[in-house]
């Protein structure tokens, strides 16, 4: 296993669109690296660069503390899980699974060796006979991870690979994923635009948007201390509230209020116009309506089991999400009191969408 | 009704030529011009025998497929390759090298059998296998290359890039991964390939002097009996020569269709 470094990468596509732009990220040996963003914001491409796949415009990549920026990728000793599983699909099972070893050269008996002991620990002992297109999508799933792990490399790349996958056997193999890392003690880089996948699988979370890491941190710390919107809205199930607030004055004192929340303005933000208010489904409580912070109208009622999610409907146009532990349906369309809980808020640019870091 | 009718009568026009030149080719020469014959009366193996006895039809034959496999071979081992490049390699003029490949074919064979000829000549070239090849190769190849970057392009690119994470260089990842899976296409290309040379008649009649190098097809042409044109045996001829390629393309026909059309539909 090794660390692996990515030294601003750019990487313009000839379409003109830019996948990396001054790319920089460091994941240390054994550690579980996510890259989360929306499609399109250049995390698969970042992680095929890492692959040697594409090459970039600028900037190198280390494995191991070597510069393998101008190397092509079967020399990088890395092991990638695609999205499709991109099994060999003229080959069985057990040649998909020992193809790495073959190419190093090992003997037919090593392979055999190694290939039924990965077998075994992924419980697909008894498909090694068989050809990819006899198999289900979860075992086509076990077996590109297999063919990964086989072949012991410095590092593992994975792309997407629980999105083909029903919403069960994701959860299952998303499990398994944890549990492998905590074996092997492998330096994995797992790219998803799932920010649940990211919250739940990674030591660290990088967040992308455009070809830019937004945010790098341990999963809670980017979700407690987002550092702009983009990383508030997108970590974080349900979606944060964001509210734009304005400056007012009020009974000869400053206020920020908006969408029906009145927020006493902290005095290092007083010259301030506007700000945008975060805050948590969560960090939101019923209440009666004298000593609320804001009221509003129950729109829509959802019950997701464990939790019930409202959508409220509050001055100005704004739908506030509010989660609760409980909430009858047949109360929708009621007046409800909403209390906010101030320690919890985020505070924003509003221009920027920079955190303030005050808050 | 209707479309079956159409289709029974397109089977009868379309096939209807073929049946007559069996049944004339085992017809006995006394009875061939007796009026038209619709059924098999005294069959007669006569025109085979004299084609093999007495022509050594043989010859032919055995050049055809020397030729033929020859550039079979080459036709579908180099234009692997090269669609191979076009469809995985970036680089500037791509649609150009394609349109210039396909332009090469584009030109009437009559027009370049004069220079051919001289080039070949100068060569030392007329008369032997490779005087044939190599003119096959210039005209098949554009065919070849094109038909085999329609069906490259529709390999998952996934599964090259596994191969190649997985420690295979680019020579390996085509002869472990690409190739195997291409199977299909580079099968129908070949056949295609072979049948269009197996077929050629005007390079064949030009560049070859004498019955040690002629093909089939200019074998046929040249048939001469000593009072009257050998109908029965020129018949038989063409069965002959027609009937590995017709089981071949029998055989593998799904293969041929699948393998032309790749690449039409996105999918």
């Amino acid at each position: 296993m090794a660390s692996v470094s990515l030294r601003n990468l750019c990487k313009t596509y000839p379409n003109g669109q830019c996948a990396a732009s001054d790319l920089s990220l460091e994941i240390d040996d054994g550690e579980f690296l996510v890259l989360v963003g929306p499609s399109g914001c250049g995390k698969s491409t970042a992680l095929r660069l890492v692959a040697g796949l594409e090459v970039p415009d600028g900037g190198s990549i280390w494995i191991g503390g070597e510069d393998v920026t101008g190397k092509p990728p079967h020399l990088r000793d890395l092991a990638m899980v695609f999205q499709s599983y991109a099994l060999y699909p003229h080959r069985s099972v057990a040649e998909n699974i020992g193809f790495g070893l073959r190419m190093a050269g090992l003997s037919r008996d090593r392979i055999r060796e190694r290939v039924e002991r990965v077998a075994r620990r992924l419980g697909i002992a008894d498909l090694l006979d068989r050809r990819p297109s006899q198999l289900s999508g979860g075992q086509r799933q076990r077996v590109a991870l297999g063919r990964a792990i086989a072949r012991e490399p410095k590092a593992f790349l994975l792309d997407e690979p629980l999105s083909n996958l029903d919403a069960k056997l994701r959860s299952d193999t998303r499990a398994e994923i944890a549990r492998l890392h905590r074996q092997l003690g492998a330096t994995m880089l797992y790219v998803t635009h799932d920010q649940e996948e990211a919250m739940t699988l990674g030591d660290r979370i990088a967040v992308m948007r455009d070809g830019r890491i937004e945010q790098v941190g341990e999963p809670l710390d980017v979700y407690r201390m987002p550092q702009n919107t983009f990383v508030a809205e997108f970590v974080g199930a349900p979606t944060i509230n964001l509210i734009s607030c304005e400056r007012v004055e009020e009974g000869g004192r400053p206020w920020f209020r908006g969408a029906g929340l009145r927020l006493p303005t902290p005095s290092d933000l007083r010259e301030m116009p506007a700000i945008t208010v975060g805050i948590r489904p969560e960090n939101l409580t019923l209440t009666a309506a004298e000593d609320s912070d804001m009221v509003g109208r129950v729109d829509v009622v959802e019950p997701l089991g464990s939790a019930t999610l409202l959508h409220v409907a509050v001055g100005g146009g704004a739908d506030l999400r509010v989660l609760v532990s409980d909430f009858p349906r047949d109360r929708t369309g009621d007046e409800i009191g909403l209390r906010v809980d101030w320690s919890e808020i985020h505070l924003f640019e509003s221009e920027s969408g920079l955190r303030i870091s005050a808050a | 009704m209707i479309p079956r009718m159409v289709a029974i009568l397109g089977l009868v026009f379309l096939t209807g030529p073929i049946y007559l030149a069996a049944l004339a080719s085992v017809t006995p020469e006394a009875r061939l011009f007796e009026g038209p014959i619709l059924l098999p009366s005294a069959l007669s193996l006569e025109h085979y025998r004299d084609l093999f006895a007495g022509r050594a039809f043989w010859q032919p034959i055995r050049n055809s497929l020397i030729v033929a496999s020859l550039t079979t071979g080459l036709c579908v081992t180099f234009g692997a390759f090269c669609a191979y490049a076009i469809v995985r390699l970036h680089f500037r003029g791509k649609r150009l090298v394609l349109g210039t490949i396909l332009a090469v074919a584009m030109f009437p064979q009559i027009s370049i059998v004069s220079p051919l000829y001289l080039l070949l000549r100068e060569l030392g070239l007329i008369n032997t296998y490779p005087g044939l090849v190599l003119p096959y190769l210039t005209f098949a190849m554009p065919l070849t290359v094109w038909l085999l970057v329609g069906y490259f392009r529709q390999l998952p690119a996934e599964i090259e890039d596994a191969a190649r994470l997985d420690g295979a260089g680019p020579l390996r990842t085509l002869g472990e991964v690409v190739f195997p899976l291409a199977a299909p296409g580079l099968a129908a290309t070949a056949i295609l390939t072979f049948i269009y040379c197996w077929n050629e008649f005007l390079f064949a009649l030009a560049f070859t002097l004498g019955p040690e190098r002629r093909t089939v097809p200019v074998a046929i042409a040249l048939f001469r009996g000593q009072y009257q044109v050998p109908w029965g045996e020129i018949l038989a001829a063409s069965i002959v020569a027609t009937a590995p390629v017709a089981v071949m393309v029998l055989l593998f026909q799904r293969r041929i269709v699948q393998g032309m059309t790749a690449g039409a539909i996105k999918g």
